[in-house]
């Protein structure tokens, strides 16, 4: 593990744009209208969450953390709603009973997508006031990824002696 | 690293939401707990009185047949320890290699089905089967499913009719089959009757397919003979586990049986 990772500092509420404020909400609230569309076929919202990441992605860091941090929190999500469509067509199909299994796991995809309803729209609020918010796990990898210093851009060119 | 610790995190609560949900008891479950025991043993007497009305149904009177049968009742329930029903094992005069479960605990079986065991633990192995069915209340649940409780509670003459054909003929599903095998085998081994038996009864059934056809009718709707053989050949009895033969003449029972199709 690296410790002298070093990171871009974070902007204050101050200076971040409206503009800014408003895409970074947009990365928010545009998954509920891909989630609802993608809902027969729940690999569709991933693919908008992707696609407007590229559109913002060199709009400023914080558009960037904001649709990051909207699209990891999507894939767990999109992934329990997916196996539950893949199950269920299953059960339909090969006339298996309910099992125990399928009723627990129903109630993990009804949980997971009340969590991530309820806290994008959170997230989505925060953004549009020019703050950061930091979901468990996802908030972090979003983070690192679009505040770390990444080499490519402190290191200039420097000499040095031949390790001896 | 906290991403881990978060990762980890997120994890267990879903698994917890996972496991708390499957403690949420189903629709047929309460509709289960609706019908008492009671009122299924009810049904079940009355539908054994409305089956023997049936011209085409013989039951065998036979008293060797009877403490056989008796005798293989015993060892299991003996096994099972505490139950809620009155089991009975009609044994009926047909060809066909067949077993099934009535409401109540009245077990079936075919003259048929004994004619093919080739000792009496087999045959404790398909009626250990069918109580696995009617402890998981598999019988009473078909019937709600396919005639509707408030409809079966009615108990006219009609409807018996229904519930008799219905009791007879359609099939468990796969879940409530291996639950029944699972339970049958947990049974046998209990009973000290080793569970090999269910195996090596289902593989002559397998081989006389061919020959057989039309008698295994009832028996193919107990799909993938081919996985409950294999379960029953891997499962693990007990170090402390030893065989008692159940002592009857298997022979003379057998030709009591043959005799009577003359
Ligand atoms: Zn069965």
């Amino acid at each position: 593990m690296n410790n002298d990772v070093s990171y871009h500092s974070l902007p204050q509420p101050n200076e971040v744009s409206l503009r800014e404020r408003e895409d970074a909400m947009g990365a928010y609230l545009m998954m509920f209208a891909a989630l609802a569309a993608g809902l027969p076929l729940p690999i569709i919202n991933l693919i908008a969450a992707i696609v407007y990441l590229y559109v913002n992605k060199s709009k400023s860091r914080f558009v960037y953390y904001h649709s990051l941090h909207s699209l990891y929190a999507q894939i767990p999500v999109t992934l329990f709603n997916a196996g539950l469509v893949i199950w269920g067509i299953r059960l339909f199909f090969t006339d298996l009973a309910i099992t125990d299994n399928f009723k627990g796991y129903v109630g993990v995809v009804i949980v997971a997508n009340l969590v991530y309803f309820i806290f994008s729209i959170i997230a989505a609020v925060k953004a549009r006031k020019g703050l950061m918010y930091y979901f468990v796990l996802f908030g972090k990898i979003a983070y690192q990824q679009a505040y770390m210093v990444k080499n490519e851009d402190t290191q200039a060119p420097v000499n040095r002696p031949p390790k001896m | 690293m906290r991403i881990l610790r978060d990762f980890l995190i997120l994890i267990a609560s879903a698994a917890l939401i996972w496991y708390l949900f499957t403690l949420i008891p189903s629709s047929k479950e309460n509709t289960l707990s609706k019908l008492k025991i009671a009122q299924e043993e009810q049904l079940g007497d009355k539908l054994m009185k409305e089956i023997q009305k049936d011209p085409d149904f013989k039951l065998i009177e036979n008293a060797t047949l009877d403490s056989a049968l008796y005798t293989i009742q015993q060892r299991l329930l003996h096994a099972m320890g505490t139950t809620e029903y009155e089991y009975r094992i009609y044994p009926f005069d047909n060809e066909m290699v067949n077993a099934f479960a009535m409401p109540g605990g009245n077990i079936l079986v075919s003259s048929g089905l004994i004619q093919l065991a080739e000792k009496p633990e087999e045959l404790a192995a398909v009626i250990a089967h069918e109580m696995g069915h009617v402890e998981n209340r598999h019988v009473i649940y078909k019937l709600i499913k396919e005639i509707g409780l408030s409809i079966l509670l009615t108990g006219d003459q009609m409807v018996l009719g229904e519930v008799s054909r219905v009791a007879g003929s359609s099939a468990f599903d796969r879940r409530q089959e291996a639950k029944a095998d699972e339970f049958a085998l947990a049974l046998l081994e209990d009973a000290h009757i080793h569970p090999i038996v269910m195996a090596s009864f289902f593989r002559r059934l397998s081989d006389e397919v061919g020959s057989y056809n039309e008698k295994m009718q009832v028996f193919m709707t107990h799909p993938h003979n081919n996985a409950r053989i294999k379960a029953a050949l891997e499962y693990k009895t007990d170090s402390s586990f030893s065989a008692e033969p159940i002592e009857l003449d298997w022979t003379q029972i057998k030709m009591a049986v043959s005799h009577l199709a003359e």
